[in-house]
């Protein structure tokens, strides 16, 4: 049944929501081998944080819940489309 | 993790032993495109930021003390031993597979080195040749074949993957620059 739930376009729109609430900055280079953000040392911890959690989240969402052998069949039910919004939060 | 970069460590708890087999069918046999899609570029993109992050040496020929690069060979490893057989087997879902290695050639001059230690752009080719590979000597490898399209998205990433593998391409310096039938060695 909890499954069920979090099969539904509405606990994916909760997601995104989530997502467009953490405001990330951009990304100047598109290189690449600049892997990491030059500013990462000062963002706030407090803001770390939450950058942290949020892909925390993300990344249970997509190694423990939808990529569950149990879940392939529910997962193809639906349309996750919208995980394709995770690759922006890399 | 660009952003926060030592976030990309949670993904090491992701790729410990008895997981390994899990996440690389989640890269590759997946019958979900987005999930198969998300997971390659998650699982790259932390290996990349750790790699860099640490300064991390990929050489699979030296002993590893450190169990991060532990942790990312064995998966590295396990996931280039797809090739062929899976990858045959699979080829309609292997876009994603093949957008991993791409983008990880990409990244960086020890994820390079670490190609070409294994041999990649020689499995490649072997691979998009199939049975027409000089590779392929014994009847048994038959069974190793598909229908590559050669206009797929999937041949796409595997001849960006060999381009920027050739691209970055260095000879190595010295004595170790030379195989024993004196050709020049690159890494």
């Amino acid at each position: 049944m909890l499954r069920r739930h979090i099969f539904s376009k509405e606990f994916f729109s909760f997601l995104l929501s989530i997502c467009e609430i953490i405001k990330t900055p951009e990304l100047a280079s598109k290189d690449p081998t600049t892997i990491i953000y030059s500013g990462h040392l000062n963002i706030p911890p407090k803001t770390q944080k939450s950058y942290q959690l949020l892909i925390k989240l993300l990344m249970e969402l997509m190694y423990s819940v939808l990529g569950c052998q149990e879940c392939e069949e529910l997962a193809n039910d639906v349309n996750i489309n919208d995980l394709q919004h995770l690759h922006s939060f890399n | 993790m660009s952003i926060v970069p030592y976030s990309a460590l949670d993904f090491l708890e992701k790729i410990q032993p008895k997981q390994l087999i899990f996440m690389k069918d989640l890269i590759l046999v997946n019958s979900n495109t987005a999930l198969r899609k998300g997971s390659s570029q998650v699982a790259v993109h932390a290996i990349n930021v750790i790699i860099s992050l640490y300064n991390l040496d990929l050489d699979s020929k030296k002993i590893q003390s450190d169990q991060n690069v532990n942790s990312i060979l064995q998966f590295l490893d396990l996931l280039l031993g797809s090739i062929p057989s899976e990858t045959t087997r699979l080829w309609l879902s292997s876009e994603e597979y093949f957008e991993f290695w791409r983008d990880f050639a990409a990244a960086g001059t020890s994820q390079v080195r670490y190609l070409y230690q294994k041999h990649m752009i020689a499995i490649l080719i072997d691979f998009l040749l199939q049975n027409n590979s000089p590779l392929r000597t014994k009847p048994s490898n038959i069974a190793l074949a598909t229908t590559i399209e050669w206009d797929s998205q999937g041949v796409k990433n595997i001849m960006q993957t060999i381009a920027t593998l050739i691209e970055k391409s260095k000879p190595i310096s010295g004595e170790a620059g030379l195989s024993s039938d004196g050709t020049e060695v690159f890494y």
